[in-house]
């Protein structure tokens, strides 16, 4: 009886070991029929430039197969393969770091194989171009559900993007489930950081030089707690918008939100004396001035500004783009002047951000208003600032494109977009050359490459930072529960 | 034939059966569609993040069994029956170390099973507390089931450690009762290890694992995973619950020490079953006349119903509800029109307002939830969408909201949001076919074609847009008029808010509006208002090609007569017309108290 189950026992092993060597299983290059054009895959990681230090893009054919191949390779045909039975390609990271450094400032080769009833197939290959400049090492950002009205669980967190590790910074369950957000850095440091925190424990918390501290930066001489901030590339002063704001909800199938200024002006937040300035020329009479956004030298602060409208015409209020000169020595401000005028091309401005040589800014363009998330047409423009020549950044989908971040080195924009499907804001990157252009943009890589799909949380305010930020939420929740410190108000010219 | 004895097993589980029986039936059929609505703010998903998610606070072991035994619920008589498979296993090991203590008497093991049936009466208590007992009980059974003084210090230890990643708070409890076994009914030194090693445990385990593990608010270390808010009558119950073991404990200790000087046990004799049963029906009253929520149980019989599209039998059920729900209200106009009864019949039945005809939006649990309805109904798909979107947002994922989104998405043609929404309810296993349907119509969009709500909503959807504020009594209903004047339901609804406010200015100028949707008469709320409207103005506002009915020109002429006869006393005007005109428009005009009211008492 042994010696019967003993023989079964070959008999099925043999069996197994024959089908492995047969039709689809197999781990060597196959022999496969060439197909007319690119395999589809999911993220679309086909014809893009990608920085050398990028973690593995990991990606989803969508091809129904039995079983993939993927050979990763130089021109050279120097790489490795991956396989997989689900069509869900994991690239193992230490190969994918060596292959980027050998593909450096050339092409990366993926040849796409499949197997269906037997026979392999495979596709043209996609070439993809690994460029030297590399991207900061992490990116920051707030993960929300894209809520009307409530929310729940949202919280700042940090990806260092050479891997697939996310840590949080900021969780709202640790500090009662207030809201968190605006996070905002100076120079790209993570030593000089900022947020916000809204509700039951309303204030700003500051990072700084390695000392934390909350303030509360509404006065009784402005319109209400600092909003929108622009921290000072010198790390001291931070200017931030401050807005009143209704919002509304839109009838039509295709709009969701309108968030509108009812009033709003600029001030300056001195984070050495914990004072904040206002300048009647900021606060212009008769104008909402918003979204300030400093030059990379600190001596110009863009930001977005519109005649007043009553906000039932909200349809009407378009924003200009201005400049406003400052010295820090002085701490004044000099005249404005007028970037852009919106009525001059037909339609609003809205997150100015200038390039770190200060050559270009990128801004967001829509058809009124200057809460561009919520609104489809919204799309993302680049001004020469030496020609004043705008064009479009040609990184557009036929939905939402809005808030941007320069890379350190101003090679790299990352940019928050809702081409997927519409309302869940995915982050893409894209490469800016020398020659001022951009490429084709690429989805966040994430281990499983159906994580964003499957993912009912929205990408906030993408900030790109050179370092982690060394800090524990645990030690951070007890500084938002804390009281928010006064800070004193001061009157400049 | 059965004899009383000191330990009768076969008299025993009687008891533990019928009682069991008991609280089967009452939640098979008392709590129902309590049980139901559990199922309905949940979604217990078969899929690996979902689940691992659960073990990122501690307590995840018996969150998990308590989302993964809810989902059952969708069968209420499933539901009914896990329930008293839970409470029966509590029962068990109750009476397991009820009897290694040395006190035998069924009643104490039974009790705690009418504690827990009057706690799963409340929608707010998880079954996960009954979970984390259980897990509580099961470990003490453990313990006091080692004999050797030294392992079962090590046991108790490691019990601590394992229990409170697996049931959170109940870590604590465990700890307690093994302790409080260990100081009364042991004898040795590790008792006193034990002691003191219960402050050292209780304070470094949570700490150490919210410093390195989990990310939580320091203090929820040490609950998680109690809710953050518990109502009053809940916490009482659970308060009871939990001390009703170590009370025990020590009750038992201080009789057998100070008392009787032997093991406690309650023969099966007449002097003890008297009071045994005498005892056992008070706690059933006490669970049937104060836990059960009669009247919760009707309106969600009636949302039930509202979700079947039984509209009939929400009138019928409306109808004996006692007092007046605004939830009640809203979904008996609901059904009053998708009866085609709302102008004809609404005041038949309570009405205060506008209140009853949609819900004031609020950042709650309950108006999200059930406030989308009237907007889905009217084809505001966009804010029947919001309505969704921000009941999932205060619940978290449930197949009601979802498959609200799923279909004000296919409804927009955001196809590839409804897919997304799709790919949830795939991973559940009772969602799942009505997830593979509507992904059909994500497919082959012709299909919607073929599906006569979607269908009859989408013809409704707005080409021209206008913005909605939230907190405001107007829901745009006008708006909805204007993009589409045959939007019956509008219309009605619009009509209904002017009655309901008096605003009967209001009212006539929309009277206009009959003929285009195609009224054949005057429905008869409509007719008393047009009679009351003329009477006070003058003017002939009945639209060409309609009339006001004979009936109602007598009957007003009754309700005046009435009237005349009782006008020197409101109180007994009201009387005397609430029998034959309650249920008429003039009657709320004079009678009914509302805000925003237009007219006063008097006309």
């Amino acid at each position: 009886m042994a010696m019967l189950r003993s023989h079964y026992g070959n008999m099925i092993f043999l069996a197994c070991m024959l089908s492995l060597m047969a039709g689809c299983s197999r781990n060597t290059p196959p022999d496969s029929a060439l197909l007319a054009g690119k395999a589809m895959i999911y993220p679309d990681y086909t014809g893009i430039a990608i920085p050398v230090n990028i973690a593995p893009l990991n990606f989803k054919v969508l091809e129904p197969a039995d079983d993939y191949m993927v050979h990763m390779h130089t021109p050279k045909g120097e790489g490795f393969w991956v396989r997989s039975g689900n069509g869900k390609i994991s690239i193992p990271a230490g190969k994918w770091k060596s292959l980027l450094q050998k593909c450096r400032e050339s092409q990366l080769y993926v040849d796409i194989y499949f197997c269906k009833d037997g026979q392999w197939l495979q596709h043209e290959s996609i070439v993809n171009q690994v460029v030297s400049d590399s991207i900061d090492s992490h990116l920051v950002y707030r993960l929300i559900e894209p809520g009307f009205e409530t929310w729940n669980k949202m919280g700042i967190y940090q990806r260092d993007l050479e891997s697939f590790h996310e840590s949080p910074v900021v969780l709202n369950e640790m500090s009662d489930g207030n809201c968190v957000n605006c996070h905002s850095f100076a120079a790209h440091s993570q030593e000089n950081m900022m947020f916000h925190s809204r509700g039951q424990h309303a204030g700003t918390v500051i990072m700084r030089n390695g000392e934390i501290k909350k303030v509360n930066t509404r006065t009784d001489s402005t319109l209400s707690a600092g909003v929108y901030p622009s921290w000072h590339p010198d790390g001291r002063y931070i200017a931030f918008s401050v807005n009143s704001i209704v919002q509304s909800f839109h009838a039509l199938p295709g709009k969701r939100i309108e968030v509108i200024d009812t009033l709003s002006d600029l001030i300056l937040y001195d984070a050495e004396k914990d004072c904040v300035m206002e300048t009647s020329g900021l606060s212009l009479a008769g104008r909402y001035e918003t979204f300030p956004s400093w030059s990379p030298d600190g001596r110009f602060l863009y930001f977005c500004s519109a005649p007043f409208r009553n906000y039932r015409d909200y349809t009407q209020i378009r924003y200009d783009l201005l400049r406003v000169s400052f010295d820090a020595a002085t701490e004044s401000f000099g005249k404005i002047d007028t970037v852009i005028a919106a009525e001059r091309l037909g339609y609003s401005i809205s997150f100015p951000r200038v390039s770190p040589d200060g050559k270009y800014l990128l801004f967001c363009r829509t058809a009124y208003g200057s809460f561009t998330i919520w609104h489809d047409d919204a799309d993302l423009e680049v001004l020469d600032l030496e020609s004043g020549q705008i064009r479009s950044a040609g990184i557009n989908s036929q939905k939402t494109e809005s808030y941007h971040t320069w890379s350190s080195s101003g090679r790299w924009v990352v940019f928050s977009s809702r081409r997927e499907d519409g309302l869940y804001t995915r982050l893409y990157f894209s490469y800016f050359d020398k020659t001022g252009n951009f490429h084709k943009p690429f989805m966040l890589p994430q281990r499983d490459p159906g994580y964003n799909a499957a993912l009912l949380k929205s990408y906030n305010i993408p900030e790109l930072i050179t370092a982690r930020i060394e800090l524990d939420p645990r030690k951070l929740a007890p500084v938002i529960r804390s009281e928010a410190s006064k800070i004193t108000f001061k009157k400049i010219d | 034939m059965i004899r009383f004895g000191a330990d009768n097993r076969i008299l025993k589980y009687i008891v533990i059966c019928i009682s069991c029986i008991f609280f089967f039936l009452y939640f098979g059929i008392l709590n129902k569609y309590h049980l139901s609505y559990i199922e309905q703010n949940q979604l217990f998903r078969y899929h690996t993040d979902y689940l691992t998610g659960f073990f990122h606070y501690p307590g995840g072991l018996i969150v998990l069994l308590d989302s993964f035994l809810t989902q059952f619920f969708y069968f209420p008589w499933i539901g009914a029956f896990l329930l008293t498979l839970v409470s029966l296993f509590i029962v068990l090991v109750t009476n397991f170390i009820l009897r290694k203590i040395g006190l035998n008497g069924i009643l104490f093991s039974v009790l705690p099973l009418f504690i827990l049936a009057a706690l799963h009466s409340h929608h707010s208590y998880k079954l996960s507390l009954s979970m984390g007992l259980l897990c509580t009980l099961s470990l003490l059974a453990l313990f006091i089931k080692v004999d050797d003084d030294k392992s079962r210090f090590w046991l108790g230890i490691m019990l601590f450690i394992l229990s409170y990643f697996l049931t959170g708070f109940f870590a604590f409890i465990t700890l307690a009762l093994c302790l409080l076994y260990e100081l009364l009914y042991r004898k040795g030194r590790f008792r006193y290890y034990l002691l003191a090693a219960i402050p050292i445990l209780a304070i470094s385990i949570p700490y150490m694992a919210w410093r390195f593990v989990y990310f939580f608010e320091l203090r929820q270390a040490w609950l998680l995973p109690l809710p953050l808010t518990i109502p009053q009558p809940v916490i009482l119950l659970l308060v009871m619950l939990i001390l009703y073991y170590p009370l025990l404990m020590m009750l038992n200790d201080i009789i057998v020490k100070f008392i009787v000087n032997k093991e406690i046990s309650f023969f099966w004799n007449w002097q003890t079953l008297i009071p045994g049963i005498f005892l056992y029906l008070i706690s059933a009253y006490m669970v049937v006349g104060f836990a059960y929520d009669r009247n919760n149980e009707l309106f969600l019989n009636i949302d039930n119903h509202y979700q079947s599209s039984s509209w009939k039998k929400i009138l019928v059920l409306s109808n004996q509800y006692p007092g007046q729900n605004q939830l009640v209200m809203y979904y008996t106009n609901l059904a009053l029109y998708k009866n085609g009864e709302m102008a004809d019949r609404m005041f038949a039945f309570r009405q205060s307002g506008h209140s009853g005809l949609w819900l004031e939006w609020k950042r709650n649990v309950t108006a999200p939830f059930f406030g989308g309805e009237v907007f889905y109904q009217l084809g505001f798909t966009n804010e029947a969408f919001r309505w969704a979107f921000e009941a999932m947002e205060v619940k978290g994922l449930n197949p009601r909201s979802l498959k609200r989104l799923v279909n004000t998405s296919l409804i927009n043609r955001h196809y590839e949001i409804a897919g997304k929404y799709l790919n949830f309810l795939d991973q559940t296993l009772f969602y799942r076919a009505w997830a593979k349907v509507q992904r059909q119509l994500i497919s082959d969009t012709i299909l919607i074609q073929e599906q006569e709500e979607l269908v009859e909503k989408r013809n409704l959807l707005l080409t021209k847009d206008f913005i909605t504020d939230i907190n405001t009594s107007n829901i745009g209903l006008d708006r909805l008029l204007i993009a589409h004047p045959d939007n019956r339901m509008a219309f009605e609804y619009l009509m209904a808010s002017f009655l309901l406010t008096k605003n009967l200015e209001a009212f006539a100028d929309n009277i206009y509006r009959l003929k285009y949707l195609g009224y054949k008469k005057i429905p008869k709320h409509y007719e008393e208002a047009l009679i009351l409207y003329m009477g006070l103005t003058k003017k002939d506002v009945v639209p060409a090609g309609y009339r006001i009915s004979n009936a109602t020109r007598d009957n007003f002429h009754e309700y005046a007569r009435t009237f005349a006869a009782n006008r020197y006393s409101m109180d007994k005007a009201a009387r005397a017309l609430s029998g034959e005109f309650g249920n008429t428009f003039w009657y709320y005009m004079q009678f009914a108290e509302v805000s925003g009211d237009k007219t006063g008492k008097k006309l």
